[in-house]
């Protein structure tokens, strides 16, 4: 079982985990909180969390291989990919991570990085605000519930 | 890099997603609308331009890659993502 939490951002209580993803390519980590999206096909590095990639671990986004572009409410915004292996709790799950490839809009809040279903399809997701529960279960544990 | 150490880090880390938490109203009202940076469950860096926060970061010892970025605002804005 993962377990994440509800924290405040900006005024809302959103769901997240603590993520830390390795970078193979270059040898080099990056500690994340990643906001839980049932919504997002794809686990997302966010547009100001792609400075630390590229200012903090030294890689060349431009460099990377051009993903799909990412579609959201606001339109669609290139995207870059990297190999990665995420770290959630103690478990270690190798994925393409995909970087928004846009700076913030000046005015606008920037968009956070995303735990999407390439991740949570691995786990059945459970979230409760009023007992403050984000959990990640795992297939056995998810049966042991017998809700079906 | 070992698992065992990459555990280690998440663990390290967390106290520091907890430390933001239990401060964020503290943190809001002395940055506002500012990047800060949490390591080591203390704020190493703080600016509104976040090059500088990551500059700070550094002069600071702090590994790359390592520690909580985060923008601290109390703005209201509701995010409709799905990407």
């Amino acid at each position: 079982m993962i377990r994440g939490y509800f924290a405040t951002a900006g005024t809302r209580r959103r769901p997240f985990v603590d993520a830390v993803f390795y970078f193979p390519a270059v040898n080099a980590t990056l500690e994340l909180r990643l906001l839980v999206d049932s919504g997002a096909d794809r686990t997302i590095c966010g547009t100001a969390h792609a400075n630390l990639l590229h200012t903090d671990l030294g890689i060349d986004l431009t460099a990377l291989p051009r993903g799909q572009p990412g579609t959201g409410v606001g339109g669609q915004t290139a995207t870059r990919i990297i190999e990665a292996v995420l770290t959630l709790d103690t478990l270690a799950l190798p994925l393409t991570l995909t970087i928004l490839d846009s700076p913030t809009a000046p005015g606008t809040l920037p968009v956070p990085s995303l735990l999407g279903r390439d991740i949570i399809s691995h786990f059945a997701l459970f979230l409760e605000e009023r007992t403050n529960r984000v959990l990640l279960l795992e297939p056995n544990e998810a049966d042991a519930l017998n809700l079906a | 890099m070992e698992m065992q150490e990459r555990r280690a880090d998440l663990e390290r880390f967390r106290k520091d997603t907890q430390y933001f938490e239990a401060h964020r109203e503290e943190l809001v009202k002395r940055y506002p609308d500012q990047w800060v940076s949490i390591f080591d469950e203390q704020v190493v860096a703080a600016s509104a331009d976040l090059e500088e926060v990551l500059a700070q970061k550094r002069a600071k010892g702090v590994p790359p890659g390592k520690g909580l970025v985060e923008y601290v605002t109390a703005k209201d804005e509701v995010l409709i993502l799905s990407l």
